[in-house]
């Protein structure tokens, strides 16, 4: 890879605001997603990048603000070969203060029992390199860093 | 959302036209799969080579037609795209479904 140790996007620096709505996230992630491929992003890495930052925004729009469509602040830098991005909002806290976990629904049940649901954290925590979450003065910053994976 | 739907071998083929099944998409792409659907029809095959993008919400869509179709008839899969096969595969839905390489193969099996 030419240029060293700077990875895919050296330089890159991106701030958006959106509104939670669906259809903002779709908006905003592919865009994050074009960004990286053009800055030659490994076709995993933006896979990563565009599945995490979908849930984090689809959970923030359902959850956060309860689908009233309040604002979202999205910031993204290179540090070295890592995309960083800091998510903030100003809804509701995550319950207890905490993320949720990793676990993933169970599937091994009748058809009629499959789960619909409870996907989105188990793909954020195995898709994302590191999460942060912090509550602070009536705003949630979730930091995520994503970096390069062998093969993907 | 648009769908084409089609039938071979006494397999109904409802092909997704849609580039991304997600949270924005979802509750259109259930509701025009379900009107969508052949009551008669033994087995359902989703094409879904034009689809790029899948994420929990569009995943539990899928989920929700396949519990539409009742325990009788399995809702199968085709034609994965990458990213779509590593939701499937990172989720476990992978052994939910039967997942076709692609159309023709899976109304090939019916046939032989």
């Amino acid at each position: 890879m030419p240029g060293g140790r700077a990875g895919a996007g050296a330089g890159l620096r991106l701030s958006l605001t959106i509104r939670a709505t669906p259809e903002a996230t779709r908006e905003a992630v592919v865009a994050v997603r074009g960004l990286m491929m053009r800055a030659g992003a490994a076709p995993g890495l933006l896979f990563r990048i565009e599945l995490v930052l979908a849930e984090v925004l689809n959970n923030i729009g359902e959850h956060a603000y309860g689908g009233a469509g309040g604002r979202v602040w999205l910031k993204a830098r290179m540090e070295g070969e890592a995309l960083c991005v800091t998510i903030t909002d100003r809804g509701r806290p995550m319950p207890g203060g905490e993320m949720p976990g990793a676990s993933l629904p169970e599937t091994d049940v009748p058809c009629e029992r499959q789960p619909e649901g409870g996907f989105g954290w188990y793909l954020i925590h195995s898709q994302a390199d590191s999460l942060r979450y912090s509550r602070e003065e009536g705003q949630n910053t979730l930091g995520l860093r994503f970096v390069p994976r062998a093969g993907a | 959302m648009e769908l084409d739907s089609s039938s071979l071998n006494n397999v109904q083929v409802i092909s997704v036209k849609a580039e991304r099944i997600d949270a924005a998409g979802a509750i259109r792409f259930k509701d025009a799969v379900r009107a969508a659907v052949d009551k008669e029809a033994p087995r359902v095959v989703l094409d879904l080579g034009r689809v790029r993008f899948v994420d929990s919400s569009g995943l539990g869509a899928v989920v929700a037609v396949m519990k539409f179709l009742g325990p009788e008839r399995k809702l199968e899969l085709a034609a994965l795209t990458p990213d779509v096969d590593k939701v499937f595969r990172l989720t476990r839905m992978d052994t939910v479904f039967a997942i076709h390489r692609d159309v023709d193969s899976a109304t090939r099996r019916a046939a032989g």
